[in-house]
């Protein structure tokens, strides 16, 4: 992390995205980071690559995708769920020095634990007994 | 279907299309070979169709046309945008960014809800956002002693109650379709 002579913190994209990702996983109600719905998302570094959490660095301050998967029954609705993602994420980045962020969009792109009793690829027969999967 | 099949159908519907276009012009004496064609390898290729015997000409000039509707009607399925929209849906915007969630997230939240009712075998359903909120197509398989009418307003309550609350959104209206014969082609298990 360097500080341009005080007057902004820059930071590493990788280790704000690995920070944010493992604070975002430890949220009660998130199942795991998904590493995007219809293309991959993340942070992209030599030799690594944080899926889920896309950083982007502006002049003044830094922006944050985060793609998850809730789990479900949810444990609170969705935009609740979003603004506990959003905490968790500012606290982590707070935590490395970085205290301007002026935008963390949250996707869900998927729900843990709905699949069965949904009626898509079995029935709820089917579910109960445990059979088809 | 993803982006970039999207991108290769609509991109070869545009080669076809405009081939066909080309090819029916010639034949059709509006413009000669050389007017259309960019190089002299597509000029050959034009030439062909250049002086056809009747026969031909009638089939070449049908086939173009077929070709060309047949073009036109794929690109505009490709282009133009699915009745369903996006397939994301805005939760919430706000100075801080953007909520969203996929479509198919909140299928899923209906079909499992849906499952849930007495008497439900199996639940399908689509999803659409109008400009009144979330309109929900269920289409249910139900058990033969389930009574129908009240596990259509069962279905409808929980539904819509269930993707208000964990979805944050207004549901507008929710249509249920039931039958007792399986949804899925697979015999059901007893």
């Amino acid at each position: 992390m360097e500080t341009d002579g005080g007057a902004r913190t820059k930071v590493n994209p990788l280790v704000l995205a690995r920070a944010v990702e493992a604070a975002v996983r430890r949220v009660p109600g998130i199942a795991a980071i998904s590493r995007g719905a219809f293309a991959e998302t993340g942070t992209y570094g030599p030799g690594e690559t944080v899926f889920g959490v896309a950083v982007s660095e502006r002049r003044t301050a830094v922006g944050l995708e985060i793609h998850v998967i809730a789990e479900y029954p949810l444990i609170a609705d969705l935009p609740l769920l979003a603004d506990r993602v959003r905490r968790s994420a500012f606290q982590a980045a707070e935590s490395l020095g970085v205290t301007r962020i002026d935008r963390i969009d949250v996707a869900f792109d998927d729900l843990a634990g709905v699949e069965c009793g949904s009626g898509g690829s079995e029935t709820k027969s089917e579910c109960e007994t445990g059979g088809v999967r | 279907m993803n982006v970039f099949n999207r991108f290769l159908i609509i991109l070869a519907s545009l080669i076809i299309l405009v081939s066909a276009v080309a090819v029916l012009l010639v034949t059709l004496n509006v413009y000669g070979p050389a007017d259309l064609a960019p190089s002299p390898w597509f000029q050959d290729r034009l030439n062909t169709y250049a002086d056809l015997d009747p026969t031909t000409w009638n089939w070449t000039v049908g086939v173009s046309i077929a070709v060309i509707i047949a073009s036109l009607i794929l690109l505009l399925v490709e282009v133009w945008p699915h009745p369903q929209g996006s397939s994301r849906l805005l939760l919430k915007r706000d100075g801080l960014g953007e909520i969203t969630m996929t479509r198919e997230s909140v299928r899923d939240i209906v079909n499992w809800e849906a499952g849930q009712v007495d008497g439900v075998m199996e639940a399908q359903s689509r999803v659409f956002d109008g400009p009144d909120g979330l309109r929900i197509n269920c289409r249910v398989s139900l058990a033969p002693q389930a009574s129908v009418p009240d596990a259509t307003a069962a279905l409808q309550d929980r539904i819509k109650s269930a993707v208000e609350h964990h979805v944050g959104r207004h549901v507008s209206q929710v249509l249920v379709d039931t039958q007792l014969a399986p949804l899925t082609a697979r015999a059901r298990v007893r």
